[in-house]
């Protein structure tokens, strides 16, 4: 088994770009990558397009709220409704903020003007953030004139607030307080991409051998297993330097121990390796081995609930997801960095553990299958005289 | 004339090679179509409802059973857990029986009767962004609206004064929200676009590697490099093509994605384009490898980083300006947001631009494919025998 480590070593360090290599890059430039463009943490600067038909004090109010807020920037204002939508349409806005005839009258007669605000949600990253802030400036917006308009009919200035707005809401975001993006997501990228670094290395393993081994020198559980360790060794300590630099560079918070990140991360590349190997040993070929997890590893980032959340999932898709090493990973390790703590740790860790273990028993014994085959029919060739014709 | 036979007699041969190694067809027509059905299924139920919540009343008073059962019954709450303490609350989110907590305060009720104010708090498990999102937008409304109508009332019993009116002022203007594009902000839709025309590149890039390293008979080598690079091009392209419509026939009638303005042919000029610069960039990029696996193995690190460079999810606006560079020189970039915006909003201004950079990315890609193929292929074959 050592001697199969040994040479799969040998010649994971050689070649142009040199599969160990590429192994300890993918992380690291995924992470690199994805932190610079998640680096500004929110969206702000949302192009926005002003119609005022009314252009009287309490509009331009309005609309100052909204060239205060940094989550707009007034890109342009029109005078008909049918430019506002044009420039809607044209894409110079992505946003609309429409006053309309008579706003400041309606509001001071008591008849409840609506100011309208649009938005472009083809993108629904930008619909999300545009409605909630345009909500939460109109809300100001209108606190602020009420307070006014109640003071107008006898109420002291205090008084007037706390009529206007008695209940007031707080926020706090356990985990994330600012909402960053890069804190929701950066570790999640970093494991896929230590999990498409295995991918494009390890897949095509099982199928080489099976062609290019001319003797069965050791038994196909030993050269598998062998031949895994170092693939293995390269890419743990690939991904957690890769988290590292998340939380060294992009300031991603790790509050959990670190001894929990590496379990998660051996457990998660112990089960990715045993997917990928299932793959190897099922593939006609080393090209297909390759191609292959191109709907199954892909997917998983997606499908881990890292972003979608599992409650809003099918039955069915959940199940595709349970079958994915990244489900597994991807909220727990985000909890032990966010939150400090994940109540699924053991129990993540378990199933990777179980679910790696029957991959690797059921690619061995394929390969042990395939293997032994292999042999008997070069054997065969070899007494008959011909050439080999699999063989290197 | 002999020119157009040989170019036919090519392209037939090249059919005739994708039905012995149907893998070209599989990755060419199948990845999008496999794509759409894996994420069309996983974001089937569109938005996000009904987030597991829990609740702390410490006030137990009419008022704040009142407003808890307001939130309740917001299709964005799921069933609450109710809890006695700020502490279980918190705990419960820790141990992820929650996403989002409510926590009403002592003296709720009798704060807001008094004339004064008070805070509720929420709290969220806010490692996930989409569900935070959509819950804190929900869950503000049906608060300001209970605060406002609780105003109105409080403030009718201390001064006389009608309690509509005093409504009107203390919500003196109504926000109109419009959403245009996919108003019903569904994310089957604009996972199901993005992600197939991601995959549909992906098959492209496939396609034309398998046909670049195909084993070519005897008869093939007749031909010379050049006419055997361009058909070879050409033929992946008509693929890429029927793949395309195909691909749109499957969004609109499976998933319902909508062709808004009905701009088909701005649709197929764009996907037409995309197509040639992703043809030409597949070509160029398998030419640089001596073996298919080789091709495979890098071009697979592709298609995550090209989605997300795209401005698709995380607009590029907010990238930063070095970003936004590397991901102009991207054809995904171009394609992406265009082709979404033309289906759910019908906007053909930025069509034709993106058609323009498209296929000068295309011919760019095509003419220097062509020349690395065509060396590929002499070095393969030696010299060929019959030239045009």
């Amino acid at each position: 088994m050592l001697e199969e480590m040994c040479q799969e070593w040998q010649k994971m360090r050689r070649g142009r770009v040199p599969i160990a290599g590429l192994i300890v890059l993918v992380p690291l430039l995924y992470t690199l990558l994805f932190g610079a463009v998640y680096s500004k943490n929110s969206v702000t600067d949302i192009p926005l397009v002003v119609l005022d038909e009314d252009q009287t004090t309490l509009s331009r109010q309005l609309i100052q709220v909204y060239a205060d807020s940094e989550k707009f920037r007034i890109v342009h204002q029109t005078n008909r409704e049918e430019d506002t939508k044009e420039v809607l349409q044209n894409g110079t806005a992505l946003a609309a903020l429409e006053i309309p005839v008579g706003f400041q009258k309606d509001i001071e007669t008591g008849r409840q003007p609506t100011a309208a605000f649009a938005v472009n949600s083809a993108n629904n990253v930008f619909g999300n953030v545009a409605l909630l802030a345009s909500w939460e400036l109109n809300r100001t917006f209108s606190i602020a004139v009420g307070q006014k308009l109640l003071e107008g009919i006898n109420i002291l200035p205090g008084d007037a607030m706390d009529a206007a707005y008695p209940i007031h809401i707080g926020v706090r975001i356990l985990g994330n307080p600012t909402a960053g993006f890069a804190d929701f997501i950066l570790a999640g990228l970093s494991a896929n991409g230590a999990q498409i670094g295995l991918m494009i290395t390890v897949t095509p393993l099982l199928t080489i051998l099976l062609t290019q081994r001319k003797s069965a020198s050791a038994s196909a559980w030993k050269v598998m297993l062998g031949r895994l360790v170092p693939y293995f060794a390269v890419s743990f300590p690939a991904l957690l330097l890769s988290l590292l630099l998340a939380c060294g560079v992009f300031a991603v918070p790790m509050r959990g121990a670190w001894w929990q990140v590496m379990v998660l991360s051996g457990s998660f590349l112990y089960f990715v390796l045993g997917v990928l190997m299932v793959f190897s040993v099922l593939s006609p070929d080393a090209v297909m081995a390759v191609q292959l997890p191109l709907f199954y590893i892909m997917p998983s980032i997606l499908y881990s609930g890292l972003s979608w959340p599992m409650e809003s999932m099918t039955a069915g898709t959940r199940l595709y997801a349970a079958c994915m090493p990244m489900t597994y990973l991807a909220g727990t390790l985000r909890d032990v960095m966010l939150l400090g703590a994940s109540p699924d740790f053991w129990l993540s860790t378990g199933r990777m553990l179980l679910y790696g273990t029957i991959c690797l028993l059921l690619a061995g014994a394929v390969f042990s299958w395939r293997w032994r085959r292999q042999m008997r029919l070069s054997k065969a060739t070899v007494k008959t005289g011909d050439d080999a014709p699999c063989m290197e | 004339m002999y020119g157009m036979k040989a170019v036919g007699k090519l392209l037939w041969h090249e059919v005739q090679y994708c039905f012995r190694d149907p893998r070209r067809f599989i990755f060419l027509f199948g990845a999008s179509i496999i794509y759409m059905f894996i994420f069309g299924s996983l974001y089937a139920p569109g938005v996000v409802k009904s987030v597991p919540a829990v609740f702390c009343d410490e006030d137990q008073s009419a008022f704040s059973r009142h407003y808890l059962r307001d939130l309740a019954d917001n299709d964005s709450f799921g069933d609450p857990l109710y809890v006695s303490t700020e502490e279980q609350l918190r705990q419960a989110l820790r141990e992820k029986q929650g996403s989002i907590g409510v926590l009403v305060p002592k003296y709720f009720s009798r704060d807001i009767k008094a004339g004064g104010h008070t805070t509720v708090l929420f709290l969220f498990n806010g490692e996930n962004l989409v569900t935070t999102s959509i819950v804190a937008r929900d869950g503000e409304h049906v608060t300001e609206t209970f605060s406002n109508k609780v105003a109105s009332q409080q403030l009718a019993l201390r001064s006389s004064v009608d309690e509509q009116s005093l409504l009107q002022k203390i919500e003196p203007m109504e926000t109109g929200l419009r959403v245009i594009g996919n108003t019903s902000q569904t994310y089957s839709w604009f996972f199901v676009i993005g992600l197939a025309i991601a995959a549909y590149q992906q098959g492209l890039f496939f396609a034309g590697a398998a046909s670049l390293f195909q084993v070519e008979t005897a008869e093939w080598k007749k031909y010379s490099a050049g006419l055997r690079t361009g058909v070879k091009m050409f033929f992946v392209w008509l693929m890429a093509m029927l793949s395309f419509v195909l691909m749109l026939w499957v969004m609109h009638s499976f998933w319902e994605v909508p062709l808004r303005g009905g701009h088909l042919w701005p649709v197929l000029a764009l996907g037409a384009a995309f197509a040639l610069a992703v043809t030409g960039l597949g070509f160029l990029w398998s030419a640089c490898f001596e073996q298919e696996l080789g091709f495979a193995r890098v071009s697979l690190l592709y298609p995550v980083v090209g989605f997300i460079l795209s401005g698709y999810t995380w607009p590029l606006l907010a990238m930063p300006r070095s970003i936004q560079l590397l991901a102009y020189i991207l054809p995904q970039t171009w394609m992406m947001n265009t082709f979404r915006d033309l289906l759910l909003v019908g906007s053909v201004s930025e069509v034709w631009d993106a058609v323009k950079v498209l296929l000068l990315m295309g011919f760019t890609f095509c003419v220097f494919a062509g020349i690395f193929v065509r060396r590929r292929l002499q070095r393969l074959s030696g010299a060929a025998t019959v030239s045009f």
